[in-house]
């Protein structure tokens, strides 16, 4: 659980710095209301948007977690650009 | 009633004796303190520092000031600091002073502070050496500032700066500068203690008023955005949590 004695937009930043600083993932977006958490942007793995999930609950224990962090698709080009 | 002057960024150089002395005359009329909220200098030379005591010397009020980027950029802080404070200017960092004024106590919480940036979008300690380096002086700056806070113990308590605890006050600067104007982590240190008010300087082309997440005034007293000599700001001492300020 994470330091109560300050204002939750506090914690959110402090949690959005620990998701880049120990779980390396630097494009997370967190925003917090009365009664959830809210991550946003994109991770580099399911592994490391379930990761996040859980450093959220551990940070906000009394609020509902919604994750929509995506983890973009990494499929092979079809093709390349053509330039001039 | 605490009356608080207040201004940043008067950039005085070894050309500049006489130039501010005009305009402080009436300031023991007006307030009980005057606090100066960093780049006292132009280029952080001692020379300009002992123009700056000199033109601040023999004020019928105690003057307070933490230094800034300016002050710190010939690398000779220490001696700047020494000059103002042999012309009997207070120079703080991570320090407080506190006064007593017509029976109250006023703390004043001092720091230059850092950049770093605000909620949502400021800088983070990974990556290049240069990177951590810069986001862990931000986070020494504020610990050290939080922990002066902390020990005040006074009716009024403010918190002065140089660089900005919060974005609002920076209105009017590009948006790209915003991670070196001031860190979050300022107001974060200024709303904890539940100081009564946060003066800062640094952003000259910011705005003038502000508020932390938890409710304290923030004001921009840069010289420029003020465009006058000083502000003067009057506080109530009313117990130790969240006062009324108003300008005069």
């Amino acid at each position: 659980m994470g330091d109560t004695d300050t204002h939750p937009r506090y914690r959110a930043e402090r949690l959005r710095q620990r998701l880049a600083e120990d779980a390396q993932q630097l494009g997370v977006d967190v925003s917090v209301s009365d009664d959830e958490v809210v991550l946003r942007g994109a991770v580099s793995a399911e592994e490391e948007r379930a990761n996040a999930a859980e450093m959220a609950a551990r940070e906000f224990p009394d609020l509902r977690v919604r994750n929509e962090l995506t983890v973009p698709a990494m499929d092979e080009p079809g093709g390349g650009e053509r330039l001039a | 009633m605490i009356r608080v002057a207040a201004v940043g960024d008067v950039h005085l150089s070894r050309d500049s004796a006489g130039t501010l002395r005009p305009h402080v005359e009436r300031l023991g009329e007006l307030a009980d303190i005057l606090l100066i909220a960093g780049d006292l200098t132009t280029c952080g030379h001692p020379d300009e520092a002992r123009v700056a005591a000199g033109e601040l010397a023999g004020l019928p009020v105690p003057v307070v000031a933490v230094l800034g980027n300016h002050d710190h950029h010939a690398g000779r802080e220490d001696e700047v600091r020494e000059a103002l404070e042999d012309g009997g200017v207070r120079v703080l960092e991570g320090e407080t002073a506190t006064f007593d004024v017509d029976g109250a106590t006023v703390a004043v919480a001092g720091a230059k502070g850092f950049g770093g940036g605000f909620l949502g979008a400021c800088a983070s300690d990974f990556g290049e050496a240069e990177m951590k380096a810069f986001v862990r002086h931000s986070k020494e700056v504020a610990e050290r500032f939080g922990e002066a806070l902390a020990a005040a113990d006074a009716d009024v308590l403010i918190a002065l700066l140089h660089y900005s605890p919060v974005a609002e006050t920076l209105a009017g600067e590009p948006l790209e500068i915003y991670p070196f104007l001031g860190s979050y982590l300022l107001a974060e240190a200024v709303d904890r203690a539940g100081a009564d008010l946060a003066l800062h300087g640094h952003a000259h082309r910011g705005s003038e008023e502000g508020t932390t997440v938890g409710g304290v005034p923030v004001r921009n007293v840069a010289q420029p955005v003020i465009g006058q000599a000083y502000r003067v700001f009057h506080l109530e001492p009313a117990g130790r949590r969240r006062r009324d300020v108003s300008r005069a």
